[in-house]
């Protein structure tokens, strides 16, 4: 049975919904039905999106599921949907995890004011991300790329009074257009060698083309990728968008738009593959936003650019697999990464309304004993990105970083396991100054700062626990199992996908049986390897900050809480201090207090502001003087009059 | 001597200047009760005749080019396809100053006609003295139509900037061809055609070339010559504004193209020296265009640089002299067309119900105000900004392709810089209007603004019942709106229609 | 026409061309600007007649004459702007004339 029309749906119930909310919204409709609308719309999605990935089974290993929409005037451009391996992939991931997070907004976003623009905008951006996933050329990818772009900004400037949201907003409105630049610019030459646009007409003759041309395409497309995925240098926007409210950081700035770099660079593999200098600038925009990310991480105090760096650094992962070959494995990972990633977001909504709007984790604690649903739901999530088996993040991390070591690159996994550790550290940290410990009230209150603050919480209910809405329960239900089953899924392979079949028979096929055996043999020792010390650095990790960190620790000032700890310390604690503390809090100082603002955000800020100082002077030329205007238009008569007489 | 057939071939011009006489004569014998829905009446009455007509010559030119009065004029597929496109955006500014307060407009109505039919034999001139008639037409038309509000001082203002730099310009252009008459002693373009082609080129030449591309230039306000636009763009009404952007630019257009076909040396050399200021020019006009956009308030203004930026756009597939290139500068125009109509109809529709209309802050709230209005406003200019599936996209991918098969790259590249830029400026003009009321400014400009809102065009006298203005305003909206996405959808239909505008040189 | 010196013509076009332009440039009174355009536009008819002299061809007399038909078109709606400019302000100095700028 052919159900290729199931496609439209996936992009077409959430733009529906859109449209619907929007229009609602406006006629004053009951605003639960209007959130209802929206959830409904995503959940059918999903359902389509099950539907789809079906037939696609079913056609599998070398069939997909197309959908021609129309075709624009010039030979190979034009739109359509796919549904292949990674498209389904993706989506089923997309409006599955979209669909929890409506539902979760649905209770955490009821008091806003701007309640139903909320969900029209977060259908919108449903939308816009199927539409990349699964559009069937370049076309239809930019024509996502573009709207998920203009979603985030318009959510991430939901709170568009605070002047630091719309801030946030305009600064990744600009990043995201530097890297949409590189895009089109990628796809125009792309046009003019390949005569097409779409994968399947591009990415088979990929292997073929020529290198200078395949090394530009490389690039370009991977500044559209780095610039969408918040990946070094382009990363600063994300921490930044922040601002947004927590579903959005969940959705769209963790769970899905993020990761969009990762698909275009697994879709346009053949083109990374075949150019000289692709898959190496991948790998290394990789390593270095997951050393980056972690030690960022590291510096930060605020509960969601803890997370936000996690993101970076956690999707740097992904390029990383994606740049040594290990397409499955970034995929698997982008999977499991939105679960536990979602949760982690989500679950941070909750501690964030628990104290009232405080996202500074100094000042938190203690919220295990309150709060144990909240407690588990967070430390499972933590330590499924930790890496602890048999959780999810454990076997895609894993794959990961033994498909560095399969590739024959060393390095790449040797600074991985480290960032694995890094990641263990920070995660650890977090998870024990929000959880563990005491409350702040408790704390306040032995530290003697008088009884009466302390009541004056407790009176404000804000030491009580509330019950956590089953609204909010439902989906951190849903994404704790899957990030505890996660890891069992099958990982998806890339067979059927435009260009893998030519990619394959390109491939030396292996020589003998005993090269194969070989490999197994190697691959299972190498992999060996890599769960021991994996294991073994987020241990280290997650221990020494949960040591430093965790109920034990000190109050909460830096310095006391410092020395007291290395007092109660063993003489470890010291040479914990001097060799890994110091050097990495300069670090992670540095990274976060210097390199940040000044260098990079510089840059960014630059632009923009190069751009108003541009605008501001052409207008002034504008002066309003007729004279002024007739001397600009005779001096242009003389420059177009000198060069006809001289030059021509 | 001319003779019935010269007449004949013509037809269509003579229909619209016929009408826009008529018009003046039928206000002055109708009753002043009846002179208003007899004066528009007689206008759309000869812009439908004319377009009957419009039909006709279609039909002749599929075979092959004619020419009137010994070549002065050429009849072919370009000069057909402009006047179908100058006819849509007249009636549509006829139905749209249907909503001025001014009780007498014959004399509008008949200089929007007259300029009209100006404009067609501009894009249908065989000759320079044709060329520059035709062109001071519809100029003076201009002239007159913006400063028709005479009691506003900006419209004073910017209709006497426009006339004395127009009339500069025009001088330019007027020494400009008499150098080249200098030159090859013809003033027909078949004539400079072959001595373009012949070789030999005279340095009278080269210098008559450059004043006269100075001419069109200041005509296309390509920047440096542009700086009439922004002031004349805001000083007039949204209806005269939407014509003169939208006519004047596809006129000047065919013009130049037709001018360059025929004027430009043969040899590729000369060739891409003779083109390379028009290159520079239209680099300039897409930066600074979308750059002075950014941070504009005045939608009028804004959509002043936003046609300085199309202007540059416009002008690759001409200045590469790219055979059958024609089509894809003619498309985007229609695409511009539908785009820049449904806009200025837009802040028509709002200034008619007592808004402000044209300042982005006074268009807060608009979403709560006026829901279907705000969502026409945001459909216009995202279809500006390239948002699929609109006429906006298509039509930038069709120049990006034409571009680089003529291997314009460099021209390419502005272009996707300059659509970058100058998204942001379409962007904000739509979500001023989805933002609250009040919500990006202080007190005292919220105070200022606050009388203007709320108003539901039954405060401000109507010769006519809001009715049939709002059936006007609704067709030319609905038409913008079938038209850009048409375009955006459908290409193919009007791409194939436009092959072969111009013979290949 | 044998014997005719068209240097002489070409030359005083020019000039005149050039006055025109410093006139436009240098001057601030609308009506002063409006006769420097005039200027131009009679240099660039002076030069179609001399040139239309040496060729020997009506085309050249055709556009000087047309050239003057419509430069008096032009005059009658710039003197109308003027006087309008004049009405509102009694403005002699189109410096003053700049409320649309930006």
């Amino acid at each position: 049975m052919e159900y290729n029309w199931l496609l439209i749906l996936i992009p077409g119930l959430p733009l529906l919904g859109a449209a619907l909310i929007a229009a609602g919204a406006q006629g004053r409709w009951n605003r639960s039905f209007l959130a209802a609308l929206g959830c409904t719309a995503v959940f059918l999605a999903f359902v389509a999106t099950v539907l789809v990935r079906l037939q696609y089974n079913a056609a599998a290993p070398f069939g997909s599921v197309h959908m021609p929409l129309w075709s624009w005037g010039v030979d190979g451009v034009g739109l359509g949907l796919l549904g292949d391996s990674i498209s389904t992939w993706f989506a089923l991931v997309v409006t599955g995890v979209g669909f929890l997070i409506h539902l979760y907004s649905a209770a955490y976003m009821a008091d806003d004011p701007s309640y139903p623009r909320f969900f029209a905008k977060l259908n919108f951006f449903i939308f816009a991300m199927s539409v990349l996933v699964l559009a069937d050329g370049f076309v239809g990818m930019l024509i996502g790329w573009a709207n998920v772009g203009v979603a985030s900004y318009l959510l991430i400037g939901f709170w568009h009074a605070r002047p630091a949201a719309a801030a946030a907003a305009k600064k990744a409105y600009w990043v995201n257009t530097v890297g949409e630049i590189g895009l089109i610019l990628g796809a125009i030459v792309m046009l003019q060698h390949f005569g097409s646009l779409y994968f399947a007409d591009v990415l088979p003759q990929a292997w073929f083309a020529p290198q200078n041309v395949l090394n530009a395409v490389a690039l370009l497309l991977l500044a559209g990728a780095v610039a969408k995925s918040a990946q070094l240098p382009l990363h600063v926007w994300l921490p930044d968008a922040m601002q947004g409210p927590t579903p959005v950081s969940a959705l769209i700035h963790a769970a899905t738009m993020v990761t969009a770099g990762v698909y275009l660079v697994v879709r346009a593999y053949p083109i990374f593959e075949a150019a000289p200098w692709g898959l190496p600038a991948v790998a290394l925009v990789g390593i270095g936003s997951v050393l980056f990310g972690a030690l960022a991480a590291l510096g930060q105090n605020d509960i969601k650019r803890v997370l936000a760096f996690s993101t970076m650094s956690q999707v740097g992962y992904m390029m990383l697999g994606a740049g040594v070959g290990a397409y499955s494995a970034a995929l698997f990972h982008f999977a499991t990464h939105a679960f536990f990633k979602a949760l982690l977001f989500l679950g941070a909504g909750v501690v964030i309304h628990r104290f009232g709007g405080e996202q500074d984790i100094r000042k938190m604690g203690g919220l295990g004993k309150s709060h144990p649903f909240a407690y588990w739901t967070f430390l499972i999530g933590t330590l499924a990105l930790v890496g602890l088996p048999p959780l999810a993040g454990f076997y895609s991390k894993d794959a990961i970083v033994v498909g560095a070591l399969m590739a024959g690159r060393p390095w790449l996994w040797a600074l991985a396991v480290v960032g694995a550790g890094l990641t263990a550290f920070y995660m650890m940290r977090l998870f024990a100054l929000v959880f563990t410990g005491d409350s702040p009230e408790v704390a306040a209150f032995q530290r003697g700062e008088g009884a009466r603050q302390a009541a004056a919480a407790a009176e404000a209910g804000v030491g009580r626990s509330r019950p956590v809405p089953p609204l909010k329960m439902v989906p951190l239900v849903v994404l704790t199992l899957l990030s505890i089953v996660g890891g069992f899924f099958a990982m998806p392979d890339l067979s059927g996908v435009p260009g893998a079949a030519e990619g394959a028979r390109l491939a030396a096929p292996p020589a003998h049986e005993a090269a194969v055996a070989g490999r197994v043999l190697t691959e299972s020792s190498a992999a060996t390897l890599t769960i021991a010390l994996l294991l073994a650095v987020s241990v280290i990790g997650g221990g020494l900050a949960l040591q430093r960190f965790g109920p034990k620790r000190a109050p909460q000032t830096a310095e006391s809480g410092f020395v007291k700890a290395a007092g109660a310390g063993f003489y470890f604690d010291d040479f914990y201090r001097a060799v890994f503390v110091r050097p990495l809090r300069a670090t992670a100082g540095f990274v976060g207090d210097v390199t940040e603002p000044h260098v990079i955000d510089g840059a960014v800020n630059g632009v923009a502001r190069l751009a108003a100082t541009l605008s501001g002077a052409v207008r002034r030329v504008q002066s309003g003087y007729v004279r002024r205007y007739a001397l600009a238009l005779m001096a242009g008569v003389a420059v177009v009059l000198i060069y006809f007489v001289l030059m021509v | 001597m001319p003779g019935i057939t010269d007449l004949n071939i013509i037809a269509p011009l003579v229909a619209l200047t016929a009408g826009g006489l008529v018009v003046i004569v039928a206000d002055l014998v109708t009753p002043r009760r009846l002179a208003r829905p007899w004066t528009y009446g007689v206008a759309a009455a000869a812009v439908l005749v004319t377009a009957w007509y419009v039909a006709d010559a279609w039909q002749a030119v599929q075979a092959g080019p004619l020419t009137a009065f010994a070549g002065a004029v050429v009849v072919d597929k370009l000069s057909v396809a402009l006047a179908g496109f100058l006819l849509v955006a007249a009636l549509s500014v006829v139905l749209m100053s249907a909503a001025d307060r001014e009780r007498d407009m014959s004399g509008f109505l008949s200089l929007i006609l007259l300029g009209a039919a100006g404009m067609t034999v501009l894009g249908a001139a065989g000759s320079l003295m044709v060329l520059f008639v035709s062109l001071e037409v519809f100029s003076l038309g201009l002239y007159a139509l913006i400063a028709f509000h005479r009691e506003r001082s900006e419209a004073r203002e910017g209709a006497f900037k426009y006339f004395l730099l127009g009339s500069v310009a025009s001088g330019f252009l007027l020494y400009g061809f008499a150098l080249m008459y200098g030159a090859t002693g013809t003033l027909s373009l078949a004539g400079l055609a072959e001595y373009a082609a012949a070789g030999a080129i005279s340095p009278l030449y080269h210098g008559g070339f450059a004043l006269a591309v100075v001419g069109f230039a200041f005509k296309l306000a390509l920047v440096p010559f542009h700086m009439w636009a922004p002031d004349a763009y805001q000083a007039a009404t949204p209806a005269v504004t939407a014509f003169m952007a939208v006519g004047t630019k596809g006129a000047a257009l065919a013009a130049l193209a037709r001018f360059a076909w025929a004027a430009v040396p043969h040899d590729p050399q000369l060739a891409g020296k003779y083109m390379a200021p028009l290159a520079v020019l239209a680099v300039l006009s897409m930066l600074a265009g979308s750059l002075s956009a950014l941070f504009q308030n005045n939608l009028k203004r804004l959509l002043a640089y936003s046609g300085i930026t199309h202007a540059g756009y416009l002008l690759i597939p001409i200045i590469a002299l790219q055979d059958n290139g024609m089509r894809l500068t003619v498309f985007y125009l229609f695409g511009y067309m539908f785009m820049t109509l449904g806009a200025f109809a837009v802040i028509t529709a709002l200034q008619f119900r007592g808004e402000q209309g044209d300042d982005l802050l006074a268009n807060e709230g608009l979403w709560q105000r006026r829901p279907w209005m705000a969502g026409l406003l945001a459909f216009f200019f995202l279809a500006m900004a390239g948002m699929p599936p609109t006429a906006g996209l298509t039509g930038k991918l069709l120049l990006i392709g034409g571009g680089l098969q003529a291997g314009a790259g460099g021209l390419i590249a502005t272009l996707i810089v300059s659509t970058a830029i100058s998204a942001y400026a379409y962007l904000r003009v739509v979500l001023a209007a989805f933002r609250p009321a009040g919500a990006g400014r202080d007190e005292a400009t919220a105070a200022a603004m606050a009388p203007m809102g709320g108003g539901d065009g039954t405060d401000a006298p109507s010769p006519w019942s809001s009715a049939w203005i709002d059936v006007g305003l609704g067709v030319v909206l609905v038409t913008a709106v079938a038209g850009t996405l048409a375009l955006g959808v459908f290409p193919e239909t009007l791409l194939s229609a436009l092959e072969g505008l111009l013979p290949p040189r | 026409m044998p014997g005719f010196a068209i240097e002489g013509y070409v030359i005083v076009s020019v000039v005149l061309f050039a006055l025109g332009i410093a006139g436009v440039l240098v001057r601030r009174s609308p009506l002063v600007m409006l006769m420097a355009i005039e200027l131009m536009w009679g240099a660039a008819a002076l030069l179609f007649l001399a040139f239309a002299r040496q060729f020997a061809l009506m085309d050249g007399h055709v556009f000087s004459f047309l050239i003057l038909v419509v430069g008096a078109a032009e005059a009658a709606i710039g003197l109308g702007l003027i006087v309008l400019l004049f009405r509102a302000r009694e403005a002699v100095d189109v410096d003053e004339v700049r409320e649309l700028r930006g």
